[in-house]
Order: structure tokens, then sequence, then C-alpha cells
């Protein structure tokens, strides 16, 4: 402890850099720390935005930049993805690395989590090297107390060499202070390395061209990551020793208090090998009844009250001309595009998301990695794919962004194959099950067992046929549950309906045009006998359900609602329905994210991925209709 | 120093050399004149002990190229092993500092007996890599599996749920491993606890829940009789550690 008292001072009396002049230009302020330590509320807070925050790892996925005053000052702040040190790991690190490497901010406003200090010092001596000026935030203070810990943060601001501020970020409290601190910003103290690493280093320095520790590990040059294979153990040896010292230096600790008996009990129940299964079914049929019982029965119908005057009052306006057929028609843009959006998927969704926010913000979801894990390895992955996947229920693109995450290329690619083909993404997945509430149990149940089980023997086979390079071991910290934070998630529900509609509705009402145009033309007579082989004789559904593949590659909602309207028509049997759902369900993902798929896997396996689910989905619907 | 001992150095650095797949000359004399230098000794390389190694049958040397005999292996081998054992014990069992520990495993690897070597592998159930992630040559007691009552450190596995326990040391298998571990503050000296073994692993420390594999949980060696004697306190247990220093000073007696 004297080592470090001493290395403090000595540090202090050397290396007393003021802070990077960053009046005048614009200031390049990054948010950097370990995953699930509140950065993004950081942002959000500073900023006044709403970036997506949740109570696991690893919910930020690519670097987000606001433009912002502090101070007078013009300010460009960048919220990162978590990375929990600085060498080659996840490419989902490497967007952070990337960042500090190739366009290095001129602040960094580390955040720490106070209740785990020593994880996010080990993150700090490695930044320091970096020799950026640094405002460190000390992040989660009040729930460390709830704990009994006490952080002195005076002392560690004088070991670290710059200034600290306790946050808040969940009500906001300490956010001025910490803008009004950016400008006084400071380069951190080195780090004392041991002789062994400095003598490895200039062991290093020739043939890595570089003198610091972290520009070493920065390099994304395998070479010579492989070179400082032991230089690095060393160093994170250090690291941690040197975090701990500090550590036990500045946190006192007053008795540990029990968290919440009943957050405590739920979070050892969500792990139990019995318990987490009763655990989930309560939860999906938890969700299953909010989707069905107040979004499909209650609200949609109060909301098809409302539109329904509005249908016969634009009807009655138009006439049943060609004005008529174009905006209420069967094909009509406001039938099809807007009011499907207003009056079905909407109130769906928000039943759905409602729940869903609440479990991602008591810290639900990194718990299913546990009981997954080993049941992912038959088809090639494991528990780390389930935030992913489970991300997939809520949007796909956002899911398919997050497999970055994954180690090797081979999980990545199987993540992105099963969440495209049978993952509904929530609107589509709230649709269908709005649509599954109208066939009897034993159907519901044999959907969804048929789908789990294309899943499963496509994620084997591809399991086995790609090679894998290396193994990856699962390892995954579980955040303490925690009480849900009800202004979070009633905001975070909000944004996610607010995202719904001002990305899908345009495309509803564009792919809703673009059919009608087909339509009107002839094209769509033509496409629908095209497809017919498929859809009639294959399939054995109606003609027009070509329709509704056609529009799932839009949105995919969209083609369950269509869907929904020809059932709630009696259209189909229940054999034609099941077939019908599906294929919708194992049908390909919507463009957005087709987009995002080419750009994480590469367009050439992306197209891949597309032309196997298409026709798997297809297939797994052909299949069902000779055997029943 | 002894011839016999001298004899150790040379083979030592020729091993090391060999790790890196190289065998010509230059390289070893850098490096054997590298590790002298780490160690602040320094009497430069001298080529009449490869002329004394060949005469004693373990090397052979031709075109600037030295390569280890058979005979000569399986001595640098022993060699290392002890070093390498000695490391891990000192290090990491025993908190010795840095500088420190690397200094008395370069003495250890003379002095140590085969059986102690044996004994002390033993001991920590059977470490695979030195605390520098180096592989550590098996020895026959490891090739064997053998266990006796004396083994002091087990896998994480192998301890009762719920049970408070401190980490010896981890058998990395990666890099990447080595680093979620510590930054889960899973390092030698910590205590930890097991809450579940299935479906997977989870440890607890202080208020933070790790979930992990079977095959990493495998990889982390801990104490299997320490009980957290003071409240609240994780660090190393005077007790345990002055019992094992008897033990190894009983060993050398």
């Amino acid at each position: 402890m004297a080592a470090v008292t001493e290395q403090a001072r000595s540090g202090q009396a050397s290396r007393v850099t003021p802070a990077r002049k960053i009046a005048g230009s614009v200031a390049r302020v990054a948010i950097i720390g370990v995953p699930n330590c509140g950065k993004s509320l950081i942002f959000n807070r500073l900023t006044g935005r709403f970036a997506s925050t949740a109570n696991y790892p690893y919910t930020t996925v690519e670097v987000e930049e606001a433009k912002l005053v502090i101070n007078g000052q013009g300010v460009a702040l960048y919220d990162t993805p978590g990375i929990t040190g600085l060498e080659l790991e996840s490419e989902d690190e490497a967007m952070t690395r990337g960042l500090l490497r190739d366009n290095p901010p001129d602040v960094i406003i580390q955040c720490a989590d106070a209740g785990n200090l020593v994880r996010s010092l080990i993150l700090t001596a490695q930044l320091a090297e970096l020799q950026i000026p640094t405002v460190l935030c000390l992040n989660m203070l009040d729930e460390a107390t709830g704990r009994g810990l006490f952080v002195d943060q005076h002392a560690l601001s004088e070991h670290l060499g710059v200034p600290v501020v306790p946050v808040c970020a969940l009500d906001g409290r300490g956010i001025k202070e910490l803008g009004k601190m950016i400008e006084h910003a400071r380069v951190p103290h080195l780090v004392l390395r041991s002789f062994n690493l400095k003598h490895g280093l200039e062991v290093l320095a020739p043939t890595t061209r570089c003198a610091g520790c972290s520009s070493v590990l920065l390099a994304e040059d395998h070479e010579s990551q492989r070179a400082c294979h032991v230089v690095w153990r060393t160093a994170l040896k250090s690291h941690h020793l040197w975090a701990q010292k500090i550590a036990d230096l500045v946190v006192k600790q007053a008795g540990l208090e029990p968290r919440h008996p009943f957050l405590a009990g739920l979070a050892n129940a969500a792990v139990h090998p019995v318990g987490a299964w009763a655990l989930l079914l309560l939860t999906i049929a938890v969700i299953y009844l909010m989707v069905v019982e107040v979004g499909a029965k209650f609200l949609c119908k109060q909301a098809d009250r409302a539109i329904a005057p509005m249908v016969a009052l634009i009807s009655s306006w138009a006439g049943h001309g060609l004005v008529g057929d174009f905006l209420v028609g069967p094909l009509g843009v406001l039938t099809l595009g807007l009011f499907n959006a207003l009056g079905t998927v909407l109130p769906i969704l928000a039943t759905f998301y409602l729940p869903f926010c609440v479990l991602e913000e008591i810290g639900y979801f990194p718990r299913l990695t546990v009981q997954f894990d080993r049941l992912l390895r038959v088809v090639g992955l494991n528990g780390k794919a389930v935030l992913p996947m489970t991300l997939g229920f809520g949007c796909s693109s956002v899911a398919c962004l997050s497999i970055r995450r994954l180690e090797t290329s081979k999980e990545r690619f199987i993540a992105a194959f099963l969440i495209s083909l049978g993952i509904p993404c929530a609107a589509q997945l709230g649709v269908v099950i709005a649509i599954l509430a109208a066939l009897p149990l034993p159907a519901v149940l044999g959907a969804c067992l048929a789908v789990v089980v294309v899943q499963v023997a496509a994620g084997a086979m591809l399991g086995r046929v790609i090679p894998a390079k290396q193994r990856s071991h699962f390892m995954v910290e579980l955040p303490p549950l925690r009480p849900p934070h009800w202004g979070n998630v009633l905001l975070r529900t909000y944004q996610r309906i607010a995202e719904f509609a001002t990305e899908a509705i345009p495309l509803f009402l564009a792919s809703a045009a673009t059919l009608f145009i087909l339509h009107y033309v002839g094209l769509l007579d033509r496409l629908r006998n095209l497809l017919a082989p498929v859809v009639v004789s294959s399939l054995g559904l109606p003609r027009d359900y070509a329709d509704v593949l056609l529009i799932t590659l839009a949105r995919r909602e969209m083609g369950a609602v269509m869907l929904k309207d020809m059932a709630d028509s009696h259209r189909l049997n229940a054999q034609q329905l099941f077939v019908a759902l599906l294929v919708i369900v194992l049908f390909v993902p919507c463009l957005t994210t087709g987009m995002v798929l080419g750009r994480v896997l590469g367009w050439a396996r992306a197209a891949l991925v597309f032309a196997a689910v298409t026709t798997i989905a297809i297939g797994a619907g052909a299949v069902v209709h000779l055997l029943w | 120093m002894e011839k016999h001992d001298q004899h150790d150095e040379y083979l030592e650095a020729i091993y090391h050399v060999r790790e890196r797949d190289h065998s010509d000359l230059k390289s070893l004399v850098e490096h054997y004149n590298d590790l002298h230098a780490k160690q602040g000794s320094n009497p430069g390389f001298d080529p009449g002990m490869l002329q004394d190694l060949e005469e004693h049958n373990l090397v052979v040397v031709a075109n600037e190229v030295v390569r280890l005999t058979d005979e000569g292996l399986k001595r640098a081998e022993q060699i290392v092993r002890r070093h390498r054992l000695a490391e891990r014990l000192l290090a990491d069992v025993l908190h010795m500092d840095h500088a420190e520990s690397e200094e008395a495993a370069c003495e250890f690897e003379h002095v140590i007996a085969e059986e102690i070597a044996d004994g002390i592998c033993i001991l920590l159930g059977h470490p695979r890599t030195c605390p520098h992630g180096s592989p550590i040559p098996p020895g026959a007691c490891c090739r064997a599996g053998a266990t006796q009552s004396i083994t002091a450190v087990v896998p994480l596995t192998e301890v009762a749920i719920g049970s408070t326990v401190r980490v010896a040391y981890v058998n990395s298998l990666s890099d990447a491993e080595q680093h979620h571990l510590t930054h889960f503050d899973v390092v030698p000296g910590n205590a930890i606890r097991l809450h579940q073994l299935s479906p997977a692993v989870i440890i607890a420390r202080a208020e933070r829940m790790v979930a992990m594999e079977k095959a990493v949980a495998q990889n982390i060696f801990v104490w299997r009789n320490w009980r957290e004697d003071t409240a609240g306190k994780s660090k190393a247990d005077g007790e345990t550690s002055h019992g094992l220093w008897k033990r190894v000073a009983a060993l050398f007696s």
C-alpha cells in the first residue's frame, strides 16, 4: 500500500499535466467504460437523448455521437460499447478500441461502477497509458451505498490524478457537475509497472515499434499481439494488483446489507435447474396473456371501433372509384398500411414491449444464458448467444447488430441464421400470438414445436458443417436483479413504439402503395400466378397468400397482419392457417434486418442466409401440408 | 556454480529457444545472455560449455545449429518443469513478489529432486501452465493422474456447493479467458463462493455473480479446506500459506 501512495506522490510530482486546452474548436469527448456500468444512461442524461439502455452487458453495439454545448463549449460526445480492456477480443470491443486508436478523443469520461471498482480500475490503468485527459465518473454510487460500500472519492481522485465525480445516472444526480468537470479533465498518472513488464517492453519495443504497453495492446497486428503474450499476462496481473490496492485504499465496507430478499430469491430461482424453467414458462404465459387479453382482445377492438367510422367516412367521401380503392379498398394504402399499423400492430406491440422492458430492466435476460448454455451447444453456440437471440424477439435488426459480441465467425453466422429463420420480431410475434389465440391449444403447441424443431435441425446441421477454428468459452456476468425503475420502463416502451411509428409506418404506407400499384397494372396477378405452384400446390393455400409473402419481405409484421385479416374473415381452415403461420414465422426477416446482416456478415453470406431461410420456410410448410 | 548446475542453465536456455521453434546458435546466445542479464548475474555465453554438453551426449551441434539429444531433452524438460512449478508455487500460491519469486524459482530448479517436484505438482493438482502462461512439461505424476491425500488444491468443480474457497491459481486456456477471469476478480488469493454447478457453474464474489461453463470452472484451482475466518476479508490467509511453507520446508529438510 505504501508503494501505491508513494507512486501516486511521485507520479504527481513528475506528471502534473494540465488538461489539454479544449477551448475554440469542438472538443471530442468519449464515454468509455466496462460493460454494463451505465455509459448509455450517462450519455442520455448529458444529451437529453434516448440511446437504448438495459440491465445487461453490451446493450450498446455501435459508437453513437451527439453534438451539444457544455459551459459554452461545443462538444462532440461519443457513447461507446463497453470494453473490458484494450486487447484484441470481440468485434464489439474492437469498435471502441478503433475509436481510441485511430481517432483519439480530446477527453475521456471513464464511467465506473462504484459497486465493482476493481474491474473499472483495471481499465483505468490501461487507459492511463494513452495519456488522454480523463474524468472518472463514479456511477451507481447509491446502489453501492445501499450495500454498505463507501467510496472515498477524494482519495481516489488523488491516486488516479484525475477528477472524480459521483453520479447517479438513473435519476440524474451529479450529471451537471460531470458536465462542468469536462474542462477540468486531467491526464491520469501512469500505473507503475513491475520490473518484468518493463523489461518485456524493452525487449519488444524494436519489434512492435511502440513504447507504451497500451499501444501494444491496441495494435490490431496479431503477430505483435502474440509476441506480447507474456508481457500481456504480466501487465494484466500488475494492473489487477494495482486496481485491488487502490480499491482497498478508497472503498470502506460497513457490513454487507443483503439485497432485496424477494429479488435475491428470484435471482436464485432464475438460474435453478428446475426453477428457471418454471419462471420462463410463467414469463411466457404472462406475456402471452398480456398480448392476447389486453392487446388483441381489448386494445385492438377499441382501436377498430375508433377507426371504423373513419374508414366509412373516407369511403363515402372518396367513392368507389380509383381514389377510393387506393385509399380504403381491400389493398388500399390506408386500410393496409396506416390502419393496420395503428389499429393492430401498435396496441399489440405496446402490450408486448411493456413486460419485455420490465424484464430487461430488472436484469432477467442474462440469467437465461445459464439455462440455455448446454442446449445451445447442440446448435454449435453457447450461452452467450442467448442475449442476441432474446433481443431478436424485440427487433431482429438490433439482434443482428448485437451478434458481433459473439467471439467466433462460426457463432456469428449460426446466430444470424437462427435469428433470421425462426425468431419473429416483437411486432410479428405479437400479431402471430393474436392469430394463435384463435387456434385450439394443441395446434398452438404444435406450431411452437414445429418452429423449434426446424430451428434445432437447421442449427445442428450448421454446427456440424461449419468448421470451427477455435472454441469460445462461455463466461457471462450476471448483473444483480434490480427493482424496475418504472420511469425507465415506460420511457423505453414509448421509445420503441415511437421507433416503430416513425420507422415502420412510412414503410407500411410505401409497401401498401407498391402492392396497390402492382395490382392496378396487373403485375400482382402475374406474380400470384408465378408463385401459385408454390403457394397453391405445395402449401395448399389461397393464391393471394402470395401477397402476404411479398409484403413480409418489406415488413415482417405487415405480412402477419394481412394473414390475421385472412384468418379473421375465416378464409382459412385450421390446417391452412397452421401452414401459413409456420411459413411466415420461418420466412426471411425484413429489409432492415437484411441490410444489417449484409453489414455484419458480408453480402455473400447474407444472401446465402436469405436463400436458405426461404427454402427452409417453404419446405417446412410443404412438409406439414403433406403430412396433415 | 557447479558444473552440473551450469549444464542445467544451458539446457534450459536451449529448451526455451526450442519452444520458439528456433535452433540456431545466434538465438541461443542472445537468449542466454538476456536471461542472465535479467537475473543480474552475467557470466556470458561460454561456447566451451556446448562442447562439454556434447561430450556428455546431451546436445548435438552442427552448422551453427544446436539440437537436444533425447537424453538432453528429457533433462531439459525436468529443469523447466521444476522452474515453472516453483514459479506457480511461489508466485500464485504463496504470493511472493514477482521479482523475488523469479529469483527463488531459479534457485529451486537446481535443488528440487524429481520426487519433490512431483510432490509439488500433485499438491497443486497438476498445473499445466506457469504464471506467465508457458506450458509446464508434464511429469510422470501428471501422466498417471496421480492424486494423493496430500492434494490440497483441487478444481473448483470438486468443492461442495455453497462453500467459500480461496483461489490458488488459474490453469488458463487462453488469454481471453484469463482476461475475463481477472476482470471478474477470480485471481489467486481471492475468495469465491460456489453457488451452483448445474446447468452452468455459477460463482459469487462479493455481490457479483458470474456464470461459466464447466470446462472453465475446472481450470480454476482452489484450496480444498479453507474457511473464511475473518469475515469480509478475502485476502490470503496466513495460516494456510504458513502451513504450506512448513510442508515445503519439510520436503527440503
